[in-house]
């Protein structure tokens, strides 16, 4: 049987290139906040690319923020959906 | 809330009414972490029984990064300076080997999750680091704003960076393979935001749409191209707007304008691609690893090297060829033992189809 590929510990969610992660912005100093992932992972992020507060959600790649998630739009999107989706 | 997005009978809903616009098309979408998506939870097996075929193309940063790129790195790591780059190119075979090999070879090979790790280890050192730049518009923001941070002055960069769009216009304008809409890249647009797109939808009469990461995200997306079709429109639309704004992320663009200037490039199973490189404009020399070690690049610099033998990448690249299609796919390349690029990063076709069927149909 081949042999399974070793792990590669450096790679993992974080180092998928084009993959963003949203996380939930908990304290920002300067440029750097500290973004909780919700699953116990926490990391320092550069926010200079965005104007980010306390409290929203951010999408993270490569150790910056490139965009702010905007959850009022989420819903909106949830609720076209169903609306086109349950015309006739 | 994000769940939603995966919800089951949103996604029946969505196959049922495409089955009934018997439509039969090929599409395209161009990103790595769409087609992770798509495989994962076998969506392109649901859309090919409602006769819709959905392929990657160029959209994976390190498949795309030429071997000559790889071997200006292997030799700055020959060399001794500190070469930094993502994960995924670590593994890629260049002609002489790749930057994994130079490392047990005894160079100086690091990898960071973020460019900002690699202006650190410079910090730390007296050492010449490299730092290889990878990736499309997306991650190109982050290498701008360090370079405009004032970084230490044995920090320099290699950019492999690109524009993603001039790879559209070349894919369509070579005509080899006919397609009826792009997905395009959430995360590329939540960066260059849908004006980009616009003259493709115009030029080729081709529907367009942003397409977010889940499930429904890339179903929905899908349906407004069909929808668009039945209409005898070729509009971009964004399906992702919860995180795309039509015109992008402003300040990530002034960075980009500001540090990085267009270039004609060669990608792998292209020809070259005018202006479709990002290149470090003159005033930023002293951080250019291209200008900066020209000595050491000398020799390879011009070099045109043969891509691997057998290896199917470039046909990957440009959607004419199904992974399981390559005489190579599970064989001899597979991800322990990777030949071409596509088998190497968690972006590529092929490392995907291994990771999820690895079985030949």
């Amino acid at each position: 049987m081949a042999s399974e590929p070793k792990n590669r510990p450096e790679t993992s969610a974080f180092s998928e290139m084009c993959l963003a992660i949203p996380g939930k912005i908990t304290e920002i100093n300067n440029n750097l906040a500290c973004v909780d992932f919700g699953d116990g992972t926490k990391r320092e992020v550069d926010v200079s690319l965005v104007d980010a507060r306390v409290g929203q959600y951010i999408l993270v790649h490569a150790g910056f923020a490139i965009e702010i998630l905007d959850e009022d739009t989420a819903k909106e999107t949830l609720r076209l959906w169903d609306e086109i989706l349950n015309m006739r | 809330m994000m769940l939603r997005f995966r919800d089951k009978s949103s996604a029946d809903k969505i196959i049922n009414r495409l089955a009934q616009m018997k439509l039969d098309m090929t599409l395209m979408h161009v990103c790595g972490t769409h087609q992770d998506t798509i495989i994962r939870y076998g969506l392109d097996n649901l859309l090919e029984e409602v006769g819709i075929d959905i392929r990657q193309g160029p959209g994976c940063p390190v498949c795309v990064t030429t071997t000559a790129e790889i071997e200006l790195a292997r030799t700055l790591a020959k060399r001794g300076k500190i070469v930094v780059t993502y994960g995924d190119m670590l593994r890629v075979p260049a002609a002489s080997g790749s930057l994994q090999d130079a490392r047990s070879e005894g160079a100086k090979v690091r990898i960071v999750y973020s460019i900002t790790d690699a202006v650190k280890l410079a910090k730390q050192t007296e050492d010449e680091v490299v730092f290889v730049a990878i990736g499309f518009e997306t991650t190109a923001p982050s290498t701008a704003i360090t370079v405009l941070s004032n970084p230490p002055s044995n920090f320099s960069v290699l950019s492999c960076h690109r524009y993603l769009p001039p790879a559209l216009e070349a894919l369509l304008s070579m005509g080899e393979l006919k397609i009826q809409g792009i997905i395009e890249p959430g995360h590329v647009s939540a960066i260059i935001g849908t004006k980009p797109y616009q003259k493709i939808s115009e030029k080729y009469r081709l529907p367009q749409v942003v397409a977010g990461f889940e499930p429904l995200d890339v179903l929905m997306a899908v349906y407004m191209i069909a929808r668009q079709i039945l209409s005898s429109k070729h509009v971009v639309e964004n399906e992702y707007r919860r995180t795309v704004r039509e015109e992008g992320n402003k300040r990530a663009l002034e960075v980009l304008s500001i540090v990085f200037e267009p270039k004609e490039s060669r990608w792998r199973g292209f020809p070259t691609i005018p202006d479709s490189k990002m290149q470090l404009k003159d005033e930023f020399d002293s951080f250019d690893a291209e200008k900066k070690h020209a000595d050491d690049l000398r020799e390879v610099s011009e070099v045109q090297f043969p891509e691997p033998e057998g290896c199917g990448c470039d046909r990957v690249l440009r959607g004419l060829m199904d992974p399981q299609e390559c005489q190579l796919f599970g064989k001899a390349c597979t991800p322990s033992s990777p030949i071409g690029p596509c088998m190497v990063s968690m972006e590529g076709s092929c490392n995907i189809e291994f990771k999820y069927r690895r079985t030949n149909r």
